[in-house]
């Protein structure tokens, strides 16, 4: 009996432990274009006259033992410091084993996996923050050094929340593999020290995330319906308001057909205390809506933890 | 009669030297406190180590070289240290950016820096106990003794150093999620 309530008590904790916790992004470290190109891993496009360059890491991971090493350094450091990241290479094998299971997977009755165009182009290796990884040797004579950069950025709201740089010691000796090992061990630090600021901003003021209202072209009515004198943007715009932490989010531009929403800061946890990320947020707009006097059907639609799109009009 | 003497001889032998280990050891504590001291980074260390030069101040130069693995310990967790461009190696900011943590906790690290305290695990001389590779610069002040700046190189092990603070919530681990 007693050993029963134990069991209880503690699953009870372990859930409150677990129900105070905020989402985590994912983190993932990808070799950034401008390397790509300069190691000729990139496809090229012709499109309508214009030359497109397009990274092709499956073969910078097939061909390049120097990324392998800097990349595994990293998600190594990192998981160190009880962060482990998303490995890029795996998650492209992961995505193409999906890919060609998904398209031999039959039921019984011969129905294929359903997957409408927007999931097939979402279909690619992400995560919430990307560290773009670059580095250059540049040789005077016998003498090299290396020059090494990493960029934390969101992939949500395309800002640049972490970084470290710099130019190593020249050497006449040392090999690529221990320039670039050294550049990752000076330099992790700093870098983490950045990320460690952008974090204590979220947990201070809210997850930075990107709205974006749109409409369905079948819907009757647009974003300048009016209900009980004030139009739809104005209604938007202060749920949007009286729901972000401090009040702080940019209407950035808007039009009856849309609204675009820059820097919202919305609360790590609702009044439940349950962790909640752009999606959820705008979950409760879409409740919100629904309910009279505005009647309005939506569909949501959600990219990671930091950006979420609500379409009117139609599920 | 005479073994008395020799050891009465002894018996007074052993009691200054140990009062006067013992005031250099005040003195040094004394002067600890006041954390006067610069700090650099010497070269990029091995994984989760810091290898940086650490210049204190004294008017004794043992008294300064004792003071140096404290100091050292202490700029990696409230100063940081300069970088070193020559060595590629870049600057670092100190562990915390709460810059009254020492006050807030006093107590902790009164334990913490106290002699042979917890932060002897982190620190080692990269020259060895007792080595007489250190770099001293005497500066001459004028109606006061003459100030010596000691410069010892030491190995933080620094990765360590900060897992034991986050264990002890003392600084902000990076997983807060």
């Amino acid at each position: 009996m007693m050993k029963n309530i134990l069991t209880i008590l503690l699953l009870l904790l372990a859930n409150v432990s677990w129900a105070t916790k905020a989402k985590k992004p994912t983190i993932m470290v990808v070799p950034s274009d401008v390397w790509c190109f300069q190691h000729g891993y990139t496809d090229t496009f012709d499109n309508q006259g214009t030359i497109i360059h397009l990274p092709n890491y499956k073969r910078a991971f097939q061909e390049n033992a120097e990324l392998i090493v800097a990349i595994s350094k990293i998600n190594g450091m990192m998981a160190e410091r009880s962060f482990p990241l998303k490995n890029m290479e795996s998650v492209i094998k992961s995505l193409e084993y999906e890919s060609a299971e998904d398209a031999i997977l039959t039921s019984k009755a011969g129905a294929g996996i359903a997957e409408t165009p927007i999931e097939k182009l979402k279909k690619v290796a992400k995560a919430d923050i990307i560290i773009q990884l670059t580095w250059k040797v540049d040789s005077t004579g016998p003498k090299s050094t290396l020059s090494c950069v990493l960029q934390g950025l969101d992939a949500y709201t395309d800002k640049q929340i972490a970084e470290a740089s710099g130019t190593g010691a020249s050497t006449f000796s040392a090999d690529l593999a221990t320039l670039i090992e050294e550049a990752i061990i000076s330099r992790i630090d700093i870098f983490n020290e950045s990320l460690q600021n952008h974090f204590d901003d979220m947990f201070e003021n809210g997850r930075e995330i990107v709205v974006r209202i749109k409409r369905f072209d079948s819907w009757s009515k647009d974003l300048d319906a009016t209900y009980n004198g004030d139009d739809l943007v104005t209604i938007i715009e202060d749920w949007i308001m009286n729901n972000t932490v401090n009040e702080v989010y940019n209407l950035t531009d808007f039009s009856y057909n849309s609204m675009f929403f820059e820097q919202v800061r919305i609360p790590l946890f609702d009044e439940k205390d349950h962790a909640i990320d752009a999606r959820k947020f705008l979950r409760n707009l879409q409740k919100h809506l629904a309910a009279p006097p505005y009647n309005i059907e939506s569909r949501l639609m959600a990219k990671g933890l930091g950006q979420a799109i609500l379409i009117l009009g139609a599920k | 009669m005479k073994y008395f003497t020799s050891l009465l001889l002894t018996v007074i032998v052993t009691t200054l030297f140990y009062t006067s280990a013992t005031a250099q050891k005040r003195k040094a504590n004394k002067e600890t406190i006041e954390w006067h001291y610069e700090a650099e980074c010497v070269e990029i260390g091995l994984q989760g180590t810091k290898m940086i030069k650490i210049w204190s101040y004294s008017t004794k130069q043992d008294i300064a070289a004792l003071q140096a693995k404290k100091n050292a310990v202490h700029a990696v967790i409230f100063k940081g240290f300069a970088g070193n461009r020559k060595a590629g190696c870049p600057a670092q900011s100190p562990m915390t950016r709460n810059s009254n943590l020492e006050q807030e906790q006093a107590a902790y690290f009164k334990e913490f820096f106290s002699d042979h305290g917890k932060y002897m695990k982190y620190v080692n001389l990269a020259t060895g106990e007792g080595s007489q590779s250190k770099d001293v610069i005497k500066i001459k002040r004028k109606g006061k003794k003459d100030l010596y700046k000691v410069g010892v190189t030491v190995v933080i092990m620094y990765s360590q150093l900060r897992k034991d603070l986050e264990k002890d919530d003392i600084i902000q681990s990076l997983n807060r999620f």
